[in-house]
Parts: C-alpha cells; sequence; structure tokens
C-alpha cells in the first residue's frame, strides 16, 4: 500500500476513533508550538462541526424541538459511528439512516414522534433536491376517452413523496416552525401526508386516509380503475373527481402511460 | 486580459432574493460546487436565474484530488453536468484530500509535499481536467499541521504540480496569510516564489484567532472581514500578478448582500491605488 493512503487511513481513525489510532497517527505530524493532538483537534472539531450543520440543514425541525445543544449532541453520536458517516461529498444525499437513529435512542424515548418526523424532514429534503420535471398537461386527458381512462396509470412527479405516521405530524410541524405555538396532543388522529414541490420549496399536503390510500396506489403504477375498486370496496362514498382533481390542480403528475 | 477589477463574491442561499431584485454592482458569484449537484429544486432554479445576470466560477470542495484512491467518476460527472449547465469562467478545487476507504470526512485536509504526493495530485488533476475538458484551478489551503514526511516547501509544491498537470492556481491571499502565521514560514518568499503565469484567480476571506495553551492560532473561518494585514498582502499580490479575478469568501455569520459587496469591492480601491502608483513611476 502507498505511504499516502496509510497515511491517509491512519489519519481518519485518528479522527473518528481517537484513543490508540490517534496515538498512532500523531508522530506523523511535525513538532511545533501546539502540540500535534490539539493541533489534530481543529481539524476533529472541524469535521464534525461540519457533518453536524448538513444533519441540521436537513432536518431543521428536529434541531428546533430538540433545541441545538440537544440535537448536537445526537448528532455527534451518530457521526461517531463510522457507519453512518458520508460516503460523497454531496451532503445533499446523505442523512437517511439518521431517522432510524434517532429511533434507537435512550435519550429521546420520551418524544415518540421523533423519528416519523425525522423520516418527514427527509422525505421533504428528497422533494426539495428531486429532479426538475414539466408537469402532466391537461390536454393529454381531455384527448382520452372513457374506456382507455379505465386503464391509465400516473406517473408522479419525482419530487411526490407519500408519508403516513401514527403521530400528529402537521401539529408537530407547526411546534417546529412557530416557537410560539400551542403544544400538541399525541392522542390525536393518525396523519396522511402528500410532500410535494411548488415552484422552488417542498410543501406538506396533510390529506385524508383514503385519499393517501388511492394516491399510494397510483404511485405504485396500479391502473386508475384498480386504485379505484381498491378504495371503494373499503370507502364506497370516495370522490374519484376530487381526488383526481387534488392530484392534477397540485401538478403531481408528470406523465400517464 | 481583464481591463477592470473583476471583482465577486461567494454566492450564498440566504442572499438570492436580494441577489434577484437589487441586481448588486458586483462583477460575479462563485458557488460551492457540491451545494448545487443535485437533479433540481430550489436552489438550481436560483442559480440558473443568477447566471442570467452573472458570470460564475465553480469552487469545489469534495473532488479531493489529494487522495491516494482514485477520484470519483460519479463526481465528476455530477460536475460535468453543472459546468454544462451553467458554462463557468473558471473551475477550481483544493490542495487538500477528504477521502479514504468510502468515507468522507467534509474539511480541507493537509497533504504531506512529497514527491509520492505530487504523482497522486497531478493524476488526479490530469483525470479530472480530460473528463472536464478544461483547466481547473487549485487552491492554496490553510493549514494547521505539517508532516515530517514533507520535503517540498508548499509554494514550491504547488508550482510543480500546477506546471506538470497543466492546472492554474487560485491564490488563496488569507490562506497563505494564515499558515505562514502558524508554520512560521516567510509570507514574502511564498508570493514570491509562485510564478505570475499560474494564478488565474485570488480569495480574500476573514479568519478568526483561538488561543491554545496561550499559544495563537490562527483558522480560516471566513466568518468576518478581511484582515487588514490581508488586504496588505493583497495590494503586493496584485503588484506581482496583477489584475486578476479576485473573490470575497464569507461562509460563516453571514451578513447582509450589501455588506458583502461593500467589503469585496474595497478590492477596486487596491487596483487603483496600484494603477495610479504605475502611471507614476
Amino acid at each position: 500500500m502507498s505511504t499516502l493512503k496509510t497515511l491517509q487511513q491512519k489519519f481518519c481513525s485518528a479522527i473518528i476513533f481517537g484513543g490508540e489510532h490517534e496515538e498512532l497517527f500523531l508522530p506523523e505530524i511535525k513538532s511545533s508550538r501546539i502540540s500535534p493532538s490539539d493541533l489534530l483537534k481543529i481539524y476533529r472539531n472541524g469535521i464534525f462541526e461540519n457533518l453536524c450543520k448538513a444533519l441540521q440543514l436537513t432536518f431543521p425541525g428536529v434541531w428546533a424541538l430538540l433545541g441545538d445543544e440537544c440535537a448536537n449532541s445526537i448528532a455527534y453520536a451518530f457521526n461517531k459511528e463510522i457507519n453512518n458517516l458520508p460516503n460523497t461529498s454531496v451532503l445533499d444525499d446523505w442523512g437517511g439512516s439518521f431517522p432510524d437513529f434517532l429511533g434507537t435512542l435512550q435519550a429521546t424515548s420520551s418524544l415518540p414522534y421523533l423519528e416519523d418526523y425525522a423520516r418527514f424532514e427527509w422525505l421533504s429534503h428528497l422533494s426539495n433536491c428531486a429532479e426538475n420535471m414539466p408537469s402532466l398537461s391537461l390536454d393529454v386527458l381531455k384527448k382520452i376517452n372513457e374506456e382507455e381512462a379505465n386503464n391509465i396509470r400516473f406517473s408522479f412527479h419525482p419530487s411526490i413523496f407519500l408519508f403516513q405516521s401514527i403521530f400528529p405530524i402537521d401539529l408537530i410541524k407547526n411546534v417546529a416552525e412557530n416557537p410560539n405555538a400551542d403544544s400538541f396532543d399525541l392522542s390525536l388522529k393518525p396523519t396522511y401526508v402528500v410532500i410535494g414541490r411548488s415552484n422552488i420549496r417542498s410543501l406538506s399536503y396533510f390529506i385524508s386516509k383514503s385519499h393517501w390510500q388511492f394516491f399510494t396506489c397510483l404511485k405504485n403504477k396500479y391502473s386508475l380503475q384498480e386504485a379505484f375498486e381498491e378504495i371503494e370496496s373499503t370507502e364506497e362514498e370516495f370522490d374519484l373527481v376530487n381526488a383526481l382533481t387534488f392530484l392534477l390542480s397540485n401538478k403531481f403528475i408528470y406523465s400517464i402511460v | 486580459m481583464i481591463s477592470q477589477p473583476f471583482i465577486g463574491i461567494g454566492l450564498k442561499g440566504s442572499h438570492y432574493q436580494d441577489i434577484l431584485e437589487q441586481k448588486p454592482k458586483i462583477d460575479w458569484f462563485e458557488i460551492h460546487s457540491e451545494n448545487y449537484l443535485i437533479d433540481g429544486g430550489g436552489a438550481s432554479a436560483m442559480l440558473s436565474s443568477i447566471r442570467e445576470n452573472y458570470p460564475i466560477s465553480m469552487h469545489g470542495i469534495g473532488l479531493s484530488l489529494g487522495s491516494a484512491e482514485v477520484i470519483e467518476r460519479s463526481h465528476l460527472v455530477r460536475l460535468k453536468k453543472l459546468a454544462e449547465d451553467l458554462d463557468p469562467f473558471l473551475i477550481s478545487e483544493h490542495l487538500s484530500w477528504n477521502y479514504v476507504n468510502n468515507t468522507y470526512l467534509p474539511e480541507l485536509i493537509p497533504i504531506p509535499y512529497t514527491d509520492e504526493a505530487i504523482d497522486v495530485f497531478c493524476r488526479n488533476i490530469e483525470l479530472a481536467q480530460d473528463f472536464l475538458q478544461r483547466q481547473i484551478l487549485i487552491e492554496n489551503p490553510s493549514s494547521y499541521i505539517q508532516y515530517i514526511t514533507s520535503n517540498y516547501d508548499e509554494s514550491e509544491f504547488l508550482t510543480k504540480i500546477a506546471t506538470k498537470s497543466g492546472a492554474g492556481i487560485l491564490l488563496d491571499v488569507n490562506n497563505i496569510y494564515v499558515s505562514c502565521i502558524n508554520h512560521g514560514w516567510n509570507i514574502k518568499d511564498y508570493i514570491h516564489s509562485i510564478p505570475q503565469n499560474l494564478v488565474k484567480e485570488i480569495h480574500l476571506a476573514g479568519h478568526s484567532v483561538k488561543k491554545i495553551n496561550d499559544q495563537k492560532l490562527l483558522i480560516d473561518t471566513h466568518d468576518n472581514f478581511v484582515s487588514q494585514e490581508v488586504w496588505e498582502l493583497y495590494a503586493m499580490v496584485i503588484q506581482k500578478f496583477g489584475n486578476i479575478p479576485t473573490l470575497l469568501e464569507w461562509d460563516a455569520n453571514i451578513p447582509d448582500l450589501s455588506v458583502l459587496v461593500t467589503e469585496a469591492l474595497k478590492a477596486k480601491q487596491f487596483h487603483k491605488t496600484l494603477e495610479h502608483e504605475n502611471v507614476n513611476a
């Protein structure tokens, strides 16, 4: 192995694990008026601070709900596990396993909704970064006859994500975004969300369970008829026109097949 | 050849709206490439709108040209796509590494200045330049450690890799100041050892002072105004290298757009003074 590669591996281990790994690396540093250990600390602090900042940008609500000090401590613990570190320099691609990590923590067990809220924020982030695509023109739909309509399948815009939680994500979001908002009651009913992007930022649409189930069927490539039959079997009063109007007016669809 | 000083600032998300509305009198913007290597969305849309009115340069922090491992092709693919969209007038990276064994460490970590590192750096720069089909610039870093195995001065190392690989140099005046003070290097020797024809861009930024056991260490924090010492160094640099595109970086504790623009445009005053001195001479 090259000398440079060995040095870089030793540096990486010293930063992440410290202890004996740091002792192995320190002799590589030229002595100066400041100890090698203190100098290495500058890099370690910089790396973990940058990783924390990246997570905070992706999960601003988690930081708001926990407070900076607590959230930074949790982020530090997350980043100390080598498998959680990024394998890409595009930090927008990184952080998807942070919600799972939150779910394993004893320290946040009094906030059972935190993992779900983080998952919701991750999907909002993915929505924000998703590819730009034109939405479906209504003219295309006008050309479809009734028989064909039953068999069409929708392709959703890449920025669309469907999310459900047993917690009131809408109320939690309100508290996370507005420090003066009233606290929320966890006993409230579960929430169903469509996350999408309007122009430049992601938006959340809190919808009914039946709409959510219908959209999930469509997103999973059920035909319009199949999706409708699936929902109608459990909800006879399902308003198909209302659901389709919602999808199309919010530009969630980019093509049909 | 640029006849007027060409002064830019780093593009920050918090300034998008103000830039589009106010169209500040700044010559260009520089982006951190990795912030825009995404498929779409708001940041990309804002950048496209700003690009309609201003030249853009792409400044990378994640290519890890100093990694002993070969640089990631997937990263180059994304960089090239962004460059095709933006048509930047410059693309730059750092004299550092931050990627090993499938792990990315978000810092500009120094490399030992050795013959092996020259070969590694030149191999990676040539790969990047061949793929991007253009010259890239390499920026001198701020550093807090030196390696016992280094056998070149930083300026000598930088010159060697630029000359051998065909890259240009992005001379960061604040980084020269920070590293020279931290390591006791001679600032004038550093600047005078860089050949004039290699420097294609200059960076300016603020730094901070950290005290460790009563010893001062300068940290490249990009969170403040440019220090008087760095402005004086800038005057020396433009006297040697001439009218080179100059950029003010400010990446933390980011002030209002007008503060950044005013600070950046101070650079023009140094060019005027130099011009005046040249006329009188």
